[in-house]
């Protein structure tokens, strides 16, 4: 009788594997051949991975040492970069709070807001930055402001819907107290929502600042400002010592920045 | 000042919370509503603070329908009506003083109440409140700081921020240990007292329901089935009401 508890009925035993099904196996199917082909397209040869190495091993060679001749030049560049991600940042970030409010089930004033409002959230996120930079550089022409308005932009699809998910995730009885003491709707907002949401908000508001740095090196490569137009300039002239300095600027600020930001969330959120 | 009449409540999965609940209560009294989990009491309070809409019946909160009134007239019958939750319901991450002054917000508005731009007199008066409850001190520290019961002082001192003429408490002690909730019950007593305010308590622990309530009124299955003094209530009442 033990035995047999002990060994239960094996008719209920569930299977250790299942075997997928024709949807699924169809799928896996599809996937392994678009892989497949994808490797087949970008050409992967044994030859042309050893000429690369050899060719990294060139430029590795004839950027150092470092030329730092030109460095006040740089490091403006990089000035220029830093505050172009953060002014683009920081706008993008005020435009996003009202946004977030509208798309957010629990704070949107009526469903066609809200969709309309988390679809010009989703617009903006899936064009990417620099497409926004080269559409704003036909716009206002080359410089950093084009770099800002792309980074502003790029800022709001991204911010724009982790404010909404955070909202959306708030304790909603503070609200609900507020409500039954006869507060208005926007009081509401303001008193219970928002500082519950206010540490999320400036946490991702500094993954935001790091992502825009990055963001910023690259747009400069298509004119819209900062060091990336001098990176550009370096590696078409093949002076890659003074392309080698600028990458190790750049290392230095992401760096610094993502640790920096790191720091302040910790500090915030404990 | 209460007036509730032929309120039923279903819910869209067929659930009849409610089913023809008449009641009056008078200014000053004080009022506790009895009965296990399921039988309504919640229910009625949310439909009482307007927070849940009836299916039929009416809500008189002073000769106002609230389930009639919108906007600017039922924030206006709302101001009078303060209530203390379960669960305090405070913003957890700004100060006490500022949780207070959130009792004031529905007749000054936000800019107003915000500890950094309210006026000196309304800041006194959230200390003052504090100082009713016994918190005065903790002012400053920030209300996920605080205990249980404290918390729950602290929901009672933006109660009478609010200078509230009705008081709904729905399981004001349900989260707090014996002691604490007793001292809860005896302060929200008081001020209910010194300030002349209706209570409508919904409780679960009959010796609290005893010292505390003027009325007793049990509920079962969305309907009420007894309403009277303590004194007239026999215990067999309580026993049927819970273990039948």
């Amino acid at each position: 009788m033990i035995e047999k508890a002990q060994h239960g009925n094996s008719d209920y035993l569930p299977p250790r594997f299942r075997s997928p099904s024709v949807t699924a196996w169809l799928l896996i199917i599809g996937f392994v051949a678009f892989f497949l082909h994808g490797i087949d397209g970008a050409d992967v040869s044994i030859d042309r991975l050893g000429q690369g190495i050899l060719n990294v091993g060139i430029f590795a060679a004839e950027s150092f040492p470092p030329d730092l001749s030109r460095w006040n030049f740089i490091a403006y560049a990089m000035l220029e970069t830093f505050q172009m991600a953060l002014v683009g940042v920081v706008f993008g970030v005020i435009i996003s709070v009202p946004f977030a409010l509208l798309s957010a089930r629990n704070t949107s004033p009526n469903r066609l807001v809200r969709w309309l409002s988390t679809n010009i959230v989703a617009t903006l996120r899936t064009i990417p930055d620099l497409v926004w930079a080269l559409i704003f550089v036909v716009a206002v022409g080359l410089g950093p402001l084009a770099g800002i308005l792309a980074i502003m932009m790029d800022t709001i699809g991204f911010c724009g819907r982790f404010f909404a998910e955070r909202i959306e995730e708030t304790d909603p009885r503070p609200a609900q107290a507020l409500t039954a003491a006869g507060c208005s709707r926007s009081a509401v907002i303001m008193a219970s929502i928002l500082p519950e949401a206010f540490p999320s908000f400036v946490a991702t508001s500094l993954y935001s600042v790091e992502k825009a740095i990055r963001s910023a090196v690259v747009l400069g490569l298509v004119g819209a400002g900062g060091i990336g137009v001098e990176l550009s300039a370096a590696m078409n002239l093949f002076r890659y010592d003074q392309a080698l300095t600028i990458m190790l600027i750049i290392l230095l600020v992401v760096i610094s920045v993502e640790h920096l930001s790191s720091w302040i969330r910790k500090r915030l959120l404990s | 000042m209460i007036q509730i009449s032929d309120l039923s409540k279903v819910y869209p999965d067929g659930t009849q919370a409610l089913n023809g609940v008449t009641l009056q209560v008078r200014q000053g009294e004080q009022l506790v509503l009895l009965g296990h989990n399921g039988c309504g009491k919640s229910t009625l309070m949310k439909c009482l603070t307007g927070l849940e809409k009836p299916s039929s019946g009416k809500i008189l909160l002073d000769q106002h329908d609230i389930h009639q009134l919108r906007g600017h007239k039922l924030r206006k019958v709302r101001q009078g009506v303060g209530c203390v939750f379960q669960q305090m319901n405070l913003v957890l991450d700004v100060s006490v003083l500022q949780n207070v002054l959130y009792g004031a917000m529905a007749k000054h508005g936000f800019w107003r109440v915000l500890n950094l731009t309210a006026s000196r007199t309304l800041r006194e008066q959230a200390l003052w409140a504090l100082e009713q409850v016994g918190l005065a001190e903790l002012a400053a520290r920030r209300t996920d700081m605080l205990s249980g019961g404290q918390q729950q002082r602290v929901a009672i001192a933006r109660m009478l921020m609010q200078q509230a003429k009705i008081v709904f408490a729905d399981e004001p002690v349900a989260s707090l240990d014996p002691k604490a909730g007793r001292e809860v019950m005896e302060l929200l007593q008081r001020i209910v007292v010194e300030h002349g305010m209706t209570l409508i308590c919904v409780l679960h622990q009959l010796d609290l329901a005893m010292q505390y309530g003027h009325r007793l009124v049990g509920m079962k299955k969305g309907k009420i089935v007894f309403d009277d003094t303590p004194d007239n209530l026999p215990a067999e009442t309580f026993q049927e009401l819970y273990h039948a």
